[in-house]
């Protein structure tokens, strides 16, 4: 039998605990910075739809 | 999406999405009825207007991988990598790349996971051949966590990510 399926309304209340669970250790990395590279057409669509440079990352040649 | 769905935190949310799903010309159809268009490479499919990207990088699940259902507030039901399964796949990513982005979201998702997953995971990891980098990130965590040690910079991923792959293939020192 299979788990009843986890609502969006209970994912949204529970966020704040997942969140402050691992709040420290998010502040131990700083700022985070992608070095994992993308095609070019996901970081030339993340750019159009404001993602910050760094969140992008490099672009990998195809 | 998976990753920030288990971490929620706004540092791993994307608006590029991948979906896993055989790219049958119905599955095509469907996208293009929906009112996706298809981006130039031909692997990604973007829904005009909206901030949303597709990518169907596989047609099936890795053996032995689970999904939970996630009720949208639609009400349509989506099935989501398990929270265990993209540990597994982001230690497996980190291990053969050494990306530091990619051990960071592993460390999260570690330390986010319920102590009944944490202490299921030595099957599966050594099953998925990550054991040694699942010891070696949980050694790390009590670290940082503890305030032994900072997290380590990019040079280090790398040198451990070397270091945990040698280990998992018994490979001889290059």
């Amino acid at each position: 039998m299979s788990a009843p399926p986890l609502s969006y309304e209970a994912w949204r209340r529970n966020a704040p605990q997942v969140r402050a669970k691992t709040a420290a250790l998010m502040a131990a990395f700083g700022e985070i910075r992608r070095d994992k590279p993308r095609t070019a057409t996901e970081a030339e669509f993340l750019r159009r739809v404001g993602t910050p440079e760094r969140l992008i990352g490099p672009v990998r040649k195809d | 999406l998976a990753v920030y769905y288990w971490t929620v935190h706004e540092a791993f949310l994307t608006a590029d999405v991948d979906v896993v799903v055989p790219t049958t010309e119905r599955f095509v159809e469907t996208l293009s009825a929906l009112g996706f268009e298809r981006s130039r490479d031909g692997r990604h499919w973007e829904l005009p207007g909206s901030d949303l990207l597709l990518e169907a990088p596989a047609s099936e699940l890795d053996r032995g991988a689970t999904v939970e259902n996630v009720e949208a507030p639609s009400g349509r039901t989506l099935g989501m990598l398990s929270h265990v399964d993209v540990l597994l796949d982001r230690l497996a990513e980190f291990q053969s790349t050494g990306h530091e982005v990619v051990a960071q979201q592993a460390l999260v998702l570690l330390a986010s996971l319920s102590n009944e997953d944490r202490s299921a995971l030595a099957g599966p990891a050594e099953a998925r051949r990550v054991a040694h980098a699942l010891a070696g990130l949980s050694a790390l965590l009590a670290a940082i966590a503890s305030g032994k040690r900072a997290a380590p910079d990019s040079g280090e991923w790398h040198e451990m990510a070397r270091r945990i792959e040698r280990a998992e293939y018994h490979l001889k020192d290059r």
